[in-house]
């Protein structure tokens, strides 16, 4: 990196802050020139190294207490190192506390003036975005009342309203954000995106991991005042999850929520005798699991290979041995099991007094949390020896797995999400040429202008249209006559015909009336298609009625047409 | 950022007198000067804030000295002016003279001494978040003091050119009195803020010195009331000479003490040039501590 192209540059940066235990033991301190030592010193930074490219945005994750902050204020300028050198290399703003310096009492506008000011900005300067900053705040007429009298999600807009208008060279982004509806959360996260964008320093605090992988491009993780990793966004963030994941028990027990914690701690405990049946030909003497450096242990990572090892003592000769684990979840669910005859089939040889066998899952994919090992071994294979193993023991081995992230389900299989693509054939997308509610259960091409269907007095299927509602159909190429059958229930039917407009695309294409009770067909001349297409196709009806307006069923729809069939013909 | 310190001191190396100066007051009084115009917002804000949301805002604080010195005018000059001993002398308004010229910049010393204690506390949010030099906060608050204290001795003026008092021709020396009073309010009160940040107790302590001070002081009563054994309390006093600032061209009619006048600028700038020294060293600790 040339050093012109740095905009941050930590060097070897110490902070110490003094712990007095009272005011007087400061007093002793002083009156003695420090001949007494009263104070403890507490280091929130350790060794800080750290150098930031124009343009980059990292993220700087930590749990809390880990010197986050203090590194921020030590960039922001507010605090001092006190061993070390820091360069910044611009103008630095900070989004750490929105509105720090508002009065209350005062106008946005006035607030505006002097807090812009305060953030270095001219008089010339705040002149100049003035109409920028209210307009980005949203504050609207509000600009004039006193700041007592906004909500807080107006003060924070205007606080960030400024610092974002003070044009910087270093961004600095706390936790400002984590406050604010999701509207406002959106609107700020996207204008630091920008500001990234444009090519000004983004540096980001956030125990929000997707924001950091999402945001930026490098992270530096900081534990108890030490950069404990630094490098792309995504592998930091992996190994500070699983770093908290891993501490989530130590801290639970800390904290003295034992029982907590005891659900995150495989329980080793001996085998118990119910847990344990078989004829006792060959018995099970030690089972242990391996991770994939081979050490021993109950904890596992996500991705790791996993090994079980049984140890095993035959009373007598068997000639080939089928042995076998079955894996359970905490709640009992059967997930995996495997025995070497029928799954993952490997001829034993005959085994006779102490031995032990492996398997091995490859890249084990289990989502996180506590699982069962179960293990067994038979003399024979099939019924009735299955029901009768040398050895079995149930769900006799608590492991655990690790993994960073959420889960959800069983099983984390290695995927991957494609971009949104466009239907090159509009018959792919599933979309039928023919809505007939006789058939099939078509309703996923219906929209929300509908009721569900029904059936009428004569068993046929339909169902009732709103005053608006669509459908979508396939129209093929050639094909551009639309055929709707459908009926109306209209108590006014006989003064006047409930019409019915059609339209594609916000353009009417034709009308037509429904007057009867009974099933008709209508037809519609239809635009031509150039090819397969598809179509939503809209209704609006000009009347509706409810039916517990002229009876007493309590059936409170509003009904339109009811609609049966429709095709392109 | 220090290099532009030491570029503003070779600057100035030309002449001779910068030199005997300290980079540390330097240093502080370019960082007011280049925000002077944020400081003037902050005047105008906290002089605002001091009456909004009340009809008549701003002329509260016309009425406030003016109702304080028609108070005393009235209760001094007509009934307790012969009670006093030694009052008679000064003639109908004399004693009114007497009192304001001392009792005015007192009121406005408390006030901003007191307010300037809290100054960095108060304002700890701010400090800790965005950076800027704090001295901007004290010096906004000393100059809204000042400027308390100037619409009260216009009220005062005003009075006394409506009563038809004749006031001598050294009245024209106030605007350097009052100069000499801006320094020395400053002065103290940064002193005080910084040592309140460290120290928790210094505002009850100023307040608790302050009352004490104010009776020890001629200020209510006259110099000759005091019996002749104590005589030199007063000699030594420096308040004595604070308020003899003013009572020396309005009252008496005369220039200042030159003793009395050069110890108390000389003990400001001494007081101003460690003040500014300690201030350096103690600046970053500042925001570790609020």
């Amino acid at each position: 990196m040339k050093s012109d192209n740095i905009a941050v540059e930590c060097i070897n940066i110490h902070k110490k802050y003094r712990i007095y235990r009272n005011p007087l033991s400061r007093l002793k301190e002083w009156l003695t020139w420090g001949k007494i030592q009263t104070h403890n010193d507490f280091w929130a930074l350790k060794k800080i190294n750290l150098k930031v490219a124009k343009g980059e945005a990292v993220g700087v994750i930590g749990e809390n207490g880990s010197g986050k902050s203090t590194l921020l204020k030590i960039i922001t300028g507010t605090t001092w190192p006190t061993i070390g050198e820091i360069k910044a290399n611009g103008r630095v703003s900070a989004l750490l506390e929105l509105g720090a310096g508002f009065h209350p009492d005062f106008t946005g506008r006035q607030n505006i003036y002097i807090n812009a000011r305060l953030l270095g900005l001219t008089d010339e300067e705040v002149d100049d975005r003035f109409e920028e900053i209210v307009r980005f705040a949203e504050l609207g007429s509000f600009i004039d009342s006193p700041i007592r009298t906004y909500s807080s999600g107006m003060y924070i807009r205007l606080g960030f309203s400024i610092a974002c208008h003070v044009s910087p060279d270093i961004l600095i982004v706390d936790e400002a954000l984590s406050v604010g509806d999701d509207y406002f959360q959106k609107k700020s996260i996207d204008r630091i995106k920008k500001f990234r964008d444009e090519g000004i320093t983004v540096l980001f605090v956030s125990h929000a991991m997707p924001h950091i992988t999402r945001f930026c491009d490098r992270a530096v993780w900081l534990r108890e005042g030490v950069i404990e990793a630094e490098g792309e966004a995504k592998d930091v963030v992996n190994d500070y999850q699983r770093y908290c994941f891993r501490h989530t028990y130590e801290r639970l027990v800390i904290a003295g929520k034992e029982e907590q914690a005891e659900a995150l701690q495989p329980d080793e405990e001996p085998v118990l005798e119910e847990q344990v049946w078989g004829t006792g030909k060959v018995k099970f003497t030690n089972v242990m699991i391996l991770n994939g450096k081979g050490e021993a242990t109950r904890s596992l990572e996500q991705g790791d290979d996993m090994t079980v090892r049984l140890y095993y003592y035959a009373f007598e000769p068997i000639k080939s041995p089928i042995f076998g684990l079955n894996i359970h979840t905490i709640q009992g669910v059967y997930i995996y099991g495997t025995r070497n005859y029928n799954i993952h089939r490997r001829e034993i040889d005959q085994i006779d007094g102490a031995g032990y066998v492996e398997f091995t899952i490859k890249d084990m994919l289990l989502h996180k949390g506590k699982y069962f090992l179960s293990v067994m071994v038979f003399d024979e294979p099939d019924d009735p020896y299955w029901q009768n193993p040398c050895d079995w023991h149930n769900q006799a081995y608590e492991f655990l797995v690790f993994a960073p992230g959420e889960a959800h389900g069983l099983v984390a299989f290695p995927g991957e999400w494609s971009d949104k693509k466009e239907i090159e054939n509009a018959k792919d997308s599933g979309v039928p040429a023919k809505l007939s509610l006789e058939d099939q259960w078509l309703f996923h091409y219906f929209d929300s202008g509908w009721y569900r269907p029904e059936k009428d007095k004569d068993g046929k299927m339909f169902c009732w249209s709103k005053d608006k509602a669509g459908f979508l159909l396939l129209q093929k190429k050639g094909k551009n006559k639309l055929e709707l059958e459908v009926k109306a229930a209209h108590p006014d039917l006989k003064k006047s015909p409930v019409d019915v407009d059609c339209y594609l695309d916000d353009k009417k294409i034709g009308t037509f009336s429904v007057d009867s009770t009974k099933w008709q067909a209508v037809e519609l001349k239809f635009p031509k298609a150039q090819k397969d297409q598809i179509r939503w196709i809209r209704l609006e009806v000009n009347k509706v009625w409810r039916p517990s307006d002229v009876s007493t069923t309590g059936d409170k729809r509003r009904l339109g047409v009811g609609l049966s069939t429709v095709t392109f013909k | 950022m220090d290099s532009e310190y030491i570029s503003l001191t070779i600057q100035l190396e030309g002449y001779r007198i910068f030199s005997l100066i300290p980079k540390s007051c330097l240093v502080m009084l370019k960082d007011i000067i280049e925000h002077r115009t944020l400081i003037w917002a902050f005047v105008k804000r906290d002089l605002k804030g001091r009456y909004i949301g009340s009809t008549i805002g701003f002329l509260w604080s016309v009425i406030q000295p003016l109702a304080m010195i028609l108070v005393y005018t009235v209760i001094f000059s007509q009934i307790m002016s012969s009670k006093l001993p030694g009052t008679a002398a000064l003639g109908k308004m004399g004693y009114v003279i007497y009192l304001c010229t001392g009792i005015l910049p007192w009121i406005a010393m408390q006030e901003t001494f007191l307010r300037a204690c809290g100054a960095f506390i108060e304002h700890s949010a701010m400090i800790k978040k965005v950076s800027f030099p704090p001295i901007i906060l004290i010096s906004y608050i000393v100059i809204a003091g000042f400027i308390n204290l100037l619409i009260s001795f216009s009220v005062f003026l005003l009075i006394m050119l409506i009563a038809g008092v004749k006031l001598g021709a050294y009245t024209l020396l106030l605007p350097v009195s009052l100069l000499i009073f801006l320094f020395f309010l400053f002065t103290v009160s940064f002193f005080l803020a910084m040592v309140h940040v460290f120290f928790r107790d210094t505002q009850q302590i100023v307040s608790l010195i302050l009352t004490v001070w104010f009776w020890v002081t001629p200020i209510v009563y006259l110099p000759s009331l005091i019996p002749e054994g104590l005589r030199f309390v007063t000699e030594i006093n420096p308040a004595n000479y604070l308020v003899n600032l003013f009572r020396d061209p309005i009252f008496y009619n005369q220039f200042y003490h030159w003793r009395e006048a050069s110890v108390f600028l000389l003990s400001t700038l001494l007081l101003f040039v460690l003040g500014s020294a300690i201030f350096k060293k103690l600046r970053k600790h500042i925001p570790d501590e609020i």
